[in-house]
């Protein structure tokens, strides 16, 4: 009788445990899954990808708007001062901000998403279907899927960057507050660069599709 | 305690420690990877209730498979182009503006 108890006990313990483990190997894949990429039902599509002329889209990692930050100069004692004395308010205008900004990211990613999935991919693979490959078309979707993983990295990066921002005390270190601020700016440089990039592609997969219409 | 009640004691704190590691794991997971920072159904970050009336995205869908010609294309540009215009009410997104010294109120 004790030894079926035993027994009794184990089992139910070796159950327990192991429906506790399966439910953290399908959190675990989840959270590392990566973002879906782009489809590629063709595999001749990789075949038509050795033309370098075609890669009219050089997308870059030097954002040039960070010109515009000329105020970017070593934090006076005024300003200083301007930090930590309107510290919570600037605080509230970053939240503020963080929050406005996970919305146009939802909506951009969803543009992009669309963009890709039901307009640049199905064509490229009807096209080769119908023995008509355009390699231009081909490197624009790769440029593309290249530019919105670039594109989610980067926001994810800045976010981070944000995050950090607004946990810093900026009554008490207000020199260190400017410090990360300035990454931060330079940061969401690279995210707004990245929404270039990709509006600029979606331009170009019209102009490239309107040539192919012109030439039937 | 009997022998039964002390296993049952063991087989609670097992699970409850069990449970409190792979929710760590899980939340360590969840910040490393980035996912936390695209994740909007976080307090503070839950879409307005307007907003549904912006993502009016399109339903159209180039099939993959199909005849190629001038008509076909014209069908595919126009939805494109809408796609592409409804993009651009986005008016300069992440712009260097929002974090500048002015709009923080550190001029």
């Amino acid at each position: 009788m004790k030894n079926v108890k035993k027994r009794l006990i184990s089992n139910y313990t070796i159950t327990f445990l192991f429906c506790q483990l399966s439910v953290l190997f399908p959190l675990y894949s989840t959270a590392l899954a990566a973002p879906s990429d782009l489809e590629t039902d063709s595999a001749s599509l990789t075949e038509t990808l050795n033309d370098p002329e075609a890669n009219s889209v050089n997308p870059t990692k030097t954002p040039s708007n960070l010109e515009k930050y000329s105020d970017a100069s070593p934090l006076s004692p005024e300003k200083s001062q301007q930090i930590s004395g309107r510290c919570e308010e600037i605080k509230n205008r970053l939240k503020s901000l963080q929050k406005d900004d996970s919305r146009v990211r939802v909506g951009l990613g969803h543009y992009y998403e669309n963009i890709l999935n039901k307009f640049i991919v199905p064509l490229n693979v009807r096209l080769i279907e119908n023995a008509l490959p355009e390699v231009k078309l081909v490197n624009n979707q790769n440029s593309f899927a290249d530019a919105r993983m670039n594109f989610n990295t980067d926001f994810i990066e800045y976010q981070k960057s944000l995050e950090e921002l607004i946990q810093t005390d900026c009554k008490t270190y207000p020199n260190e507050f400017y410090e990360k601020l300035l990454k931060v700016r330079q940061s969401r440089a690279y995210v707004e660069e990245d929404v270039i990039i990709l509006n600029r592609l979606a331009r170009l997969q019209i102009t490239l599709t309107s040539s192919i219409k012109e030439s039937l | 305690m009997t022998r039964g009640g002390k296993n049952l004691l063991i087989l609670g704190l097992s699970s409850v420690l069990i449970a409190i590691t792979t929710t760590g794991i899980s939340l360590m997971i969840y910040h490393n990877s980035g996912d936390i920072y695209l994740d909007r159904s976080r307090p503070g970050f839950l879409p307005d209730e307007d907003e549904s009336e912006e993502n009016n995205q399109t339903d159209y869908e180039f099939s993959k498979s199909g005849p190629i010609n001038r008509e076909v294309l014209e069908g595919y540009l126009d939805a494109l182009e809408a796609e592409v215009e409804a993009l651009e009410v986005y008016e300069e997104p992440f712009s260097a503006e929002a974090l500048s010294d002015k709009r923080l109120g550190i001029d």
